[in-house]
């Protein structure tokens, strides 16, 4: 099972400004001032040489995640604005000739995560079938109040694909071909939903959208159970620790929370996603080291026992392939 | 997790002892917090024997600040262990609290 990211943003799609290109540029020309580069060998040697956020940015996108079974199953997870750039990727496919059948969980209705549908391709293709399943009751009305003709040209029932939309529970297991899945409520405005996914032994879970007011033990315990043991988790980590606490009841969380479940759950591996908008590719890389740190703080510790041995802990960002 | 509490000159003194984690917070919240709503507004965390904190811990100390601030109170931190003393770095959070060596040093802030 491998798992795609096509948009990791949160709130909002916050595509890279001019003057941030531009500082990526004087960045990376400062660094090959003293370089030789005569061949495209030697470009690309230097590149790869180069930080992440002066040849990289983490996507503008908001939430939209692919995930492939072994044996081809596919589901996708949100529909943010990331999906439009899935939606032409599918098209090389069956999609293209109105023979696909798309599993979609939402994992709650707000806007970004929501906002790609209208503009993902296999629903104008006849023949294709979009399966939209959720934890909430209202998934078709929220998906028809976005494609009112007050707010876009095209009404969800004038498209060519057929969509269906199935209301799922918790403690129910939907099973698509080889993968299984569950899902969990969340904390936050509204309603969220994690989901687990899983092939044969191994699970991924993908939590967005989620506060965990208390952070004591009891508190933490559905979650924690919820979480244990995937190699994956990919985690709200909207904000640093120090935004999150001025945050309350805004529905996210942070990296350092995220740390501290993976350790107590036994994840192998932590992916913070739904980044806040208004922090930069630089910023990003900063929490990603300080979350790096805050867990080699935490893991030296002898109480600690954490059977993985070491959390692996990856910043989401379009583009990022995670293969289980 | 130990906490043992004294009154000195008005002061509010907690010495945390042992790991202060999910499984030991709700303890430490529920006597911080009450405290406070009882009135005592000028706390000092000795720390020198906290061998450990999460964000479990990390917020119980954000959030007793903000309630000391609403009520014109004060919270001093003093005796950091090393680590605590890199996880308050790690997370930017040194910056929000006044943090001494000493107790002795700590007590004249009030």
């Amino acid at each position: 099972m491998k798992v795609r990211f096509w948009g990791v943003q949160g709130s909002t799609p916050t595509p890279l400004s001019n003057e941030q290109l531009q500082k990526k540029f004087k960045g990376v020309l400062r660094l090959a001032q003293d370089r030789s580069l005569r061949t495209d060998q030697d470009i690309e040697n230097f590149l790869a040489e180069l930080p992440f956020p002066l040849t990289h940015t983490i996507g503008g996108n908001t939430t939209c995640f692919e995930i492939l079974s072994s044996a081809g199953t596919r589901v996708i997870v949100d529909m943010g604005s990331g999906a439009r750039r899935l939606g032409w990727e599918l098209l090389r496919g069956p999609a293209g000739e109105g023979k696909a059948t798309l599993p979609i969980l939402l994992t709650h209705c707000h806007w970004d995560h929501i906002m790609g549908l209208p503009f993902f391709m296999p629903l104008y293709v006849t023949g294709n079938k979009l399966q939209i399943y959720g934890g909430h009751p209202y998934l078709r009305e929220a998906l028809e109040w976005q494609t009112h003709p007050h707010s876009f040209p095209v009404r969800l029932e004038e498209v060519e694909a057929e969509l269906t939309c199935t209301q799922i529970h918790e403690g129910e297991e939907l099973v698509l071909d080889d993968l299984k899945i569950r899902c969990k409520s969340l904390e936050h405005p509204g309603g969220s939903f994690a989901y687990r996914i899983t092939e044969g032994e191994k699970s991924l879970v993908i939590a967005t959208d989620a506060e965990y007011k208390e952070l004591d033990a009891e508190s933490l315990r559905p979650f924690v159970e919820f979480y244990r043991d995937a190699e994956v988790l990919v985690f709200d980590a909207q904000y640093t620790l120090m935004d999150l606490f001025q945050k309350l009841d805004w529905g996210h969380s942070s990296s350092i929370i995220g740390v501290d479940i993976c350790l107590m759950a036994n994840v192998a591996k932590l992916v913070l996603t739904h980044h806040d908008p208004t922090y930069s590719d630089e910023m990003m890389t900063e929490i990603l080291g300080r979350t790096e740190a805050f867990k080699q703080e935490t893991q030296r510790q002898e109480h600690i026992h954490y059977k993985r041995g070491d959390l692996e802990i990856l910043m989401g960002y379009e583009s990022l392939e995670i293969e289980m | 997790m130990e906490i043992n509490t004294i009154m000195e000159n008005g002061v509010w003194i907690l010495r945390l002892q042992g790991k202060l984690d999910s499984f030991t917070s709700k303890d430490f919240q529920e006597q911080l917090l009450e405290g406070i709503a009882q009135g005592r507004n000028k706390i000092l965390l000795d720390a020198e024997l906290l061998e450990y904190v999460s964000s479990a811990g990390l917020r119980i100390f954000y959030l007793a600040s903000q309630r000391l601030q609403e009520r014109g109170g004060k919270m001093v931190f003093c005796s950091l262990t090393p680590h605590v003393r890199r996880v308050f770095d790690i997370v930017d959070m040194s910056g929000e609290f006044r943090i001494l060596p000493t107790r002795a040093e700590a007590l004249k802030e009030f």
